[in-house]
């Protein structure tokens, strides 16, 4: 082995080992398959909330998407998790989420870059299907161009 | 698609061989962000404007309770009346043929004033530049064969709770457009005009008219 090969490779166990531990720290979070999830419209046009604006100012536009989940839920069947919903974080505005769920998830609302709780029990089901009303809510003076927002979930296990 | 436990798999490579952990860091850096996540895409709110010049049209309440504006065709006169003993006298206040006291924003008595023209609007948009409120006059009043040149013809600019006014007082320039303010998107904007005729030279008898237009450009 060259030098060069040495050290490209020295360089490579570095950063390995830098990945290897960095999940340390988030080490029982499991990203969950959401992949059965439709969105009843996933392009949707913002409205103003107030189409004229005052001096008193709201800027905000918003819109609503109906979402019927469908999360795998197979590998903690049976086990007590903390599952949460996550936005993921955006160039421009943040963007506010708030959904209201028919029973078996609970309502909530999540800012872009963070996450918040969404279920918190056993899991019962392989499958976890539920339907959320989403409203979407950003400064509509910053909203130049179509934005896509990324919704994940993820469960904490101890 | 199968669950992706992140922890297994790093700890999988760290035990690997040299060749599994280049393949396993390649794959790691390749899988997409959005692997698991359904997706939205928003869309920018649309334009709109308004301008109300004199009478307007609302109907469901103000703006602010969510009533809509709807399209007012009518030309509001201002109108004044010198006295042949006072031709040429100097400066004597018009009085418009409709009052409108009260803001469309809100309803609040905005131009509480003896002889004022509400004008207000706005520009609604996600982005770009601002908005111009401009007026265009014609080289005179005219009765006849007979003319009063525009430039006899002023304004004061007023609204209660305002320090100062949004549109500034002027003089139109006759036969030219003037630009009157410059309007940031998304604000809203409001004056009350009092106009006032100069009467500093005498005059024929007659009744001299004419039309200025009021114009909201957005970029």
């Amino acid at each position: 082995m060259s030098i060069d090969t040495r050290l490209i490779a020295s360089l490579l166990t570095a950063a390995v080992l830098i990945a290897c531990a960095a999940p340390e720290v988030d080490a029982a979070t499991v990203r969950i398959d959401d992949s059965g999830t439709v969105v009843n419209q996933p392009l949707v046009s913002m409205r103003w909330r107030k189409p004229a604006p005052s001096r008193a100012q709201d800027h905000n536009v918003d819109a609503e998407v109906r979402v019927a989940l469908r999360l795998n839920m197979a590998q903690f069947v049976n086990r007590p998790v903390l599952l949460y919903m996550g936005l993921a974080p955006l160039t421009g505005d943040p963007v506010t989420a708030t959904w209201r769920t028919q029973g078996r998830l609970l309502p909530g609302t999540v800012r872009s870059g963070a996450r918040t709780l969404i279920y918190n029990g056993v899991v019962s089901s392989a499958q976890l299907e539920e339907t959320i009303d989403v409203t979407l809510t950003t400064d509509g003076r910053n909203l130049a161009t179509t934005q896509t927002l990324q919704f994940y979930f993820e469960v904490d296990t101890p | 698609m199968s669950l992706v436990p992140h922890q297994p798999v790093c700890r999988s490579t760290c035990r690997a061989s040299w060749r599994a952990v280049c393949l396993a860091a390649a794959s790691i850096l390749l899988v997409p962000s959005s692997a698991h996540a359904y997706l939205v895409s928003i869309t920018s709110g649309a334009k709109s404007m308004f301008l109300q010049v004199g009478t307007g049209t609302m109907t469901g309440g103000n703006f602010q309770s969510g009533g809509t504006a709807g399209n007012n065709t009518t030309i509001n006169t201002v109108a004044v009346t010198v006295p042949a003993t006072s031709v040429g006298a100097g400066p004597i206040g018009m009085t418009p043929n409709v009052i409108v006291v009260t803001s469309p924003w809100d309803s609040f008595a905005f131009c509480p004033y003896p002889a004022p023209v509400y004008v207000g609007g706005y520009y609604r948009a996600p982005s770009g530049g601002n908005a111009t409120l401009s007026v265009r006059s014609p080289a005179a009043l005219v009765s006849g064969a007979n003319t009063i040149s525009f430039n006899n013809i002023s304004w004061v600019s007023a609204g209660a709770s305002d320090a100062t006014p949004t549109i500034p007082a002027g003089t139109f320039v006759a036969g030219t457009t003037q630009t009157l303010l410059s309007i940031a998107r998304n604000f809203w904007f409001e004056s009350c005009l009092t106009f006032t005729y100069a009467n500093a030279a005498a005059v024929p008898a007659g009744t001299y008219t004419q039309q200025v237009v009021y114009s909201l450009t957005a970029p």
